[in-house]
């Protein structure tokens, strides 16, 4: 492709595809903090596979109860 | 450069400093690729969501500026990908049809077809080279890629175009 059929894509493409205002119109920060807050609150899975791990082995070995309230 | 530094480590201040300071030109970069302002809005916010969980991999003592635009980059493109061939090009009236007004019409809607039928890494390329006059370099590197795959993609993009143009009979 030479430089005129560049030219004359480049040309008809921007006739094609319509121009679009770049400008921000609203603050965006909201939807970002809003996005940050529901990271914040969300548990990791590793959480929930310790918490899990916790009860099993309380339901499994419930002697280890009075083991674990005597060193709390 | 301490501002950088601080958000590096996570200060959720200096984040909002930056945000603010960076907003319109993240925004603005999203809007020249999606090309729709609500895409672009919630694009630019998950954007900057994404850069405040990476804060630990920032390294301050590069740009903030092409960080930002390289994250936002990444998301437009899925963003093409997940809406090709579904968003038709809103068209403004122009000026420039006024010959044969039917005609003319049907030669840009199969365009902008064609257009929007490239593959969104393609795609990207010619939107910011073709339309929007964005320099290689600028395009590389929001890309990461070298200016040479960036000759190339547009290379490839122009090829398809005007082989789509050809069969629809609107390059003659």
């Amino acid at each position: 492709m030479n430089d005129h059929d560049e030219t004359e894509l480049r040309r008809q493409l921007k006739t094609a595809v319509p121009k679009v205002d770049l400008e921000l119109r609203r603050d965006l920060w909201a939807d970002v903090e809003k996005r940050l807050n529901k990271t914040d609150q969300r548990v990791p899975w590793f959480d929930w596979i310790l918490l899990g791990a916790a009860a099993a082995g309380l339901i499994g070995l419930p002697q280890i109860i009075p083991v674990l309230l005597y060193h709390l | 450069m301490e501002l950088l530094e601080r958000f590096a480590r996570g200060d959720r201040d200096a984040f909002e400093a930056l945000f603010r300071e960076h907003q319109r030109e993240v925004f603005a970069w999203c809007m020249r690729i999606v090309r729709e302002r609500g895409a672009a809005e919630d694009l630019t916010a998950e954007a900057f969501w994404k850069m405040y969980r990476a804060h630990g991999r920032f390294d301050p003592t590069r740009s903030f500026g092409a960080w930002a635009r390289r994250i936002a980059t990444n998301l437009a493109v899925d963003h093409l990908r997940k809406t090709r061939r579904e968003t038709p090009l809103e068209h403004e009236p122009a000026a420039e049809a006024k010959e044969n007004p039917g005609e003319q019409r049907d030669k840009r809607e199969q365009l902008a077809a064609a257009f929007r039928s490239l593959s969104p890494k393609l795609r990207l390329v010619a939107t910011l080279s073709l339309i929007e006059e964005v320099p290689h370099s600028e395009i590389a590197e929001s890309l990461a890629i070298s200016e040479a795959t960036v000759r190339v993609r547009l290379f490839r993009a122009t090829k398809i175009l005007r082989s789509e143009l050809k069969k629809s009979g609107v390059d003659r």
